[in-house]
């Protein structure tokens, strides 16, 4: 089971009001410089980690970063804490990454733009493993760019970022249900994907998976 | 043999989670092939999981966030950051929706936000189906955090300024004859702008925040030009609005053509009067699109959308709306001083700072830094470095394309296009070992190439939207003509072999945008295109 790294959604029963929203964010919405510093400095990792599984492997996660801040220092004086920060601040980075990926589409692209090196999960990874570990993500994301922008975000923050439906329902501003109804659509059409993907051929016998008996009665 | 697995359950059978589906591909070929990609993919996701995100270059963008978050709370202490407007509740919606079936309207759908939260909607992330509501009376708003709007424009008459000029472009006050519109013009309420039906262009400032560009073959009057809301009305022709960005306050430019008004809410549109429709692009930001009834919908970044003169419903043609004729309107200031160019001699296409080339022969500019014009006749270029800061007016120079060097060097003008006809004298030196015609082949060649390889990447996409709405699965080939007039622009294309109307007219919209080598001014040419989508 992957734990999320993003902070709840949620608000609890009995969530204290510094809890829903950080003095420093109260500040912000007053002016204080040290207090926007503070916004960005508390998010940034968070902001980076959620537009980078919404991304992908795409090279442009600066930009994003960036983008998100803009928002939200913009909009800052709007935010009426009627819900937790994080909650908010998820909800612009949902909504700017898929602004990203949308206008990125819509550009021509005569030649495949530099794709961003993942980092390893361990530093001690030889580079040959890192290429292998990038082409994989690689692969990864092209059969999830195959699916809608919508079922592709809920998959996403479900499947692999471990956010649970509610949480994903306050973020992209649709009720449970139709998360879970976008969910199940983009599992069925992931795995098709998948199923019809024969890149992961090579990685299926990278991965050493083919001690299954292929024999019919 | 009991039924193949689906591929959910070969995929948790991957995960060991699925007995039945794992016994079953230990026994069938059939699925093996299936199953492997499906644990592949899974091994996939279970590595995505552990990834950590990719080395970001914090201190450089710390370095920069912190200068936004210092600019930021200025802005919120100085009260120039507003809250932003916010859509209409669910309970408001349904009760437009009423009072709107009460009066008979039942041909438009509701547009209805199911969640309201206080999440930015500064910038676009999906576009809205094609649908309208009536507007409310714009006097004032329910929601506290909204600003009030007044009814009638309250604001004083302005001018609009003239940012760049090319002819033929002329300038009529209300009731008055058109004269030669130029640098120094000051266009008012009531002025007409209008440009050649095959060349001319004119950039304008309007309220200093925004630019309208009045494409070749455009008329446009300026209706009103008030100092918080100006409104032109188009008739016929393309302008393009572009305004700050979302979410910013402040005066706003409609655009009204055949009853609609097109209201820039922030970013940039372009609106087009093409036959019995008005084709709007919305390139960034967000706009309204109101009919002459008061009906209106948001169309947001991306859209692009045929609105009819009969006042029909809005149709939504494409998703990725794009303008191939953008201008670098950042180039251009209206604070800056109006300069008159020199006549260029040489008569083409034209490009600033190296923008999409265009038809028109530049007049005047005001140039927010030095800026660059040139003018392109087959292989011939001649350029114009226009500096803001010179006092001596800048003169046309050859560029490029085998110009002897010393002619270069000397940065003289070259000699005028009546005493030097274009093609007949030798301008050009050929490269050693290649003849001038077949140097001309080539570059004809590469010239189309590069359109085709353009136009490949448009078809698909329309192509691809077809797929989405099932109805071009039978035809795979077909082929498109270009016919393909003065100035390389194609004036008119056949589409054949296709039998979906939805996928004739995409590859004629985009057909009809492309720009082609102006060597094939005169002739037609055909392009076989294929339907790659399954």
């Amino acid at each position: 089971m992957v734990t999320s790294t993003i902070a709840p959604l949620d608000v609890p029963v009995r969530a204290s009001p510094d809890e829903i929203v950080p003095p420093y964010v109260r500040r912000a919405m007053t002016g204080d410089a040290a207090a926007f510093r503070d916004v960005y400095a508390h998010h940034r990792r968070d902001v980076a980690r959620l537009a980078n599984r919404l991304l992908g492997p795409r090279g442009d996660l600066d930009d994003v970063i960036q983008e998100v801040f803009i928002q939200v220092f913009r909009s800052l004086p709007a935010f009426r804490g009627d819900s937790r920060f994080t909650t908010w601040l998820h909800r612009v980075t949902v909504n700017v990454v898929l602004m990203h990926l949308r206008a990125q589409r819509s550009r021509p692209q005569y030649a495949p733009e530099a794709p961003a090196e993942t980092t390893p999960a361990n530093d001690t990874a030889s580079p040959l493993d890192n290429v292998a570990r990038n082409e994989r993500m690689k692969a990864l994301y092209r059969i999830l760019d195959s699916v809608s922008d919508k079922k592709r975000t809920v998959f996403i923050l479900h499947d692999l970022e471990g956010v649970a439906a509610a949480d994903i329902s306050k973020m992209v501003g649709a009720p449970v249900l139709t998360v879970r109804t976008r969910l199940f659509y983009a599992r069925k059409e992931v795995y098709a994907a998948m199923a019809s993907e024969p890149a992961l051929d090579a990685i299926a016998r990278e991965l050493s998976m083919g001690s299954i008996n292929t024999e019919c009665p | 043999m009991s039924a193949h697995p689906t591929d959910q359950a070969l995929f948790e059978a991957a995960q060991g989670e699925n007995p039945d589906a794992r016994d079953h591909v230990k026994t069938c070929k059939a699925c093996v092939k299936r199953y492997m990609r499906l644990a592949a993919g899974a091994a996939l996701i279970s590595t995505a999981k552990r990834e950590s995100f990719p080395p970001v270059d914090w201190t450089v963008l710390d370095a920069r966030m912190l200068a936004v978050a210092d600019r930021a709370a200025a802005e919120v202490r100085a009260g120039v950051v507003r809250p932003i407007r916010r859509f209409p509740t669910v309970s408001v919606t349904v009760g437009v929706a009423l009072a709107a079936a009460a009066a008979g309207v039942f041909a438009f759908r509701m547009r209805t936000h199911s969640s309201r939260t206080d999440a930015p909607i500064a910038r676009s992330t999906h576009v809205r189906p094609p649908t309208l509501v009536p507007s409310t009376p714009s006097v004032g708003s329910s929601s506290g955090n909204e600003r009030a709007v007044p009814a009638v424009p309250m604001g004083v008459e302005t001018e609009a300024v003239v940012l760049l000029a090319a002819a033929p472009a002329s300038h009529a006050r209300r009731g008055a004859t058109a004269v030669v519109l130029t640098g120094a013009t000051h266009v008012r309420e009531g002025d007409r702008v209008s440009t050649g039906d095959e060349a001319g262009r004119v950039v304008l400032a309007v309220h200093s925040t925004y630019r309208v560009d009045v494409r070749r073959g455009t008329e446009v009057i300026f209706a009103s030009l008030r100092s918080d809301r100006a409104s032109l009305t188009l008739t016929k022709g393309t302008v393009r609005v572009e305004g700050p960005d979302p979410g910013e306050h402040g005066p706003s430019v409609g655009i009204e053509a055949a009853g609609w008004t097109m209201q820039s809410k922030g970013g940039a549109f372009t609106a087009a009067i093409d036959g019995q429709l008005v084709r709007v692009r919305v390139l960034s930001g967000k706009i309204s699109v109101r009919r002459g009834d008061g009906a209106e919908r948001e169309v947001l970044a991306g859209a692009e959308i045929e609105l009819a003169h009969d006042g029909g419903a809005p149709r939504e043609v494409s998703q990725n709306a794009r303008d191939v004729d953008a201008l670098d309107m950042a180039a251009l200031d209206a604070g800056a001083r109006d300069i008159a160019l020199a006549p260029a001699r040489l008569t083409g296409d034209v490009s600033f700072e190296g923008s999409t080339r265009w038809a028109g022969t530049p007049t005047s500019t005001r140039p927010a830094r030095v800026v660059s014009f040139r003018v392109h006749h087959g292989n011939q270029t001649i350029g114009l470095r226009v500096d803001p800061a010179a006092s001596a007016p800048a003169a046309w120079t050859p560029e490029r394309s085998g110009m002897p060097p010393a002619a270069v060097a000397s940065r003289e003008p070259i000699a005028p296009a009546a005493q030097t006809p274009i093609g007949a004298q030798a301008l050009t030196v050929p490269r050693p070992g290649l003849s001038e015609q077949d140097r001309q082949r080539i570059q004809l060649e590469n010239g189309r190439d590069v359109a085709m390889g353009t136009y490949r990447f448009a078809a698909a996409r329309c192509f691809v939207s077809c797929a989405n709405l099932r109805e071009c699965g039978s035809v795979r080939t077909g082929s498109v003509g270009f016919h393909v007039g003065t100035g390389g622009h194609v004036t008119s294309a056949d589409v054949r072999d296709f039998d979906s109307a939805e996928v004739v007219n995409c590859l004629r919209r985009e057909a009809l945008r492309l720009p082609m080598p102006v060597q094939m001014a005169g002739q037609i040419h055909v392009e076989p295109v294929r339907n790659r989508n399954p």
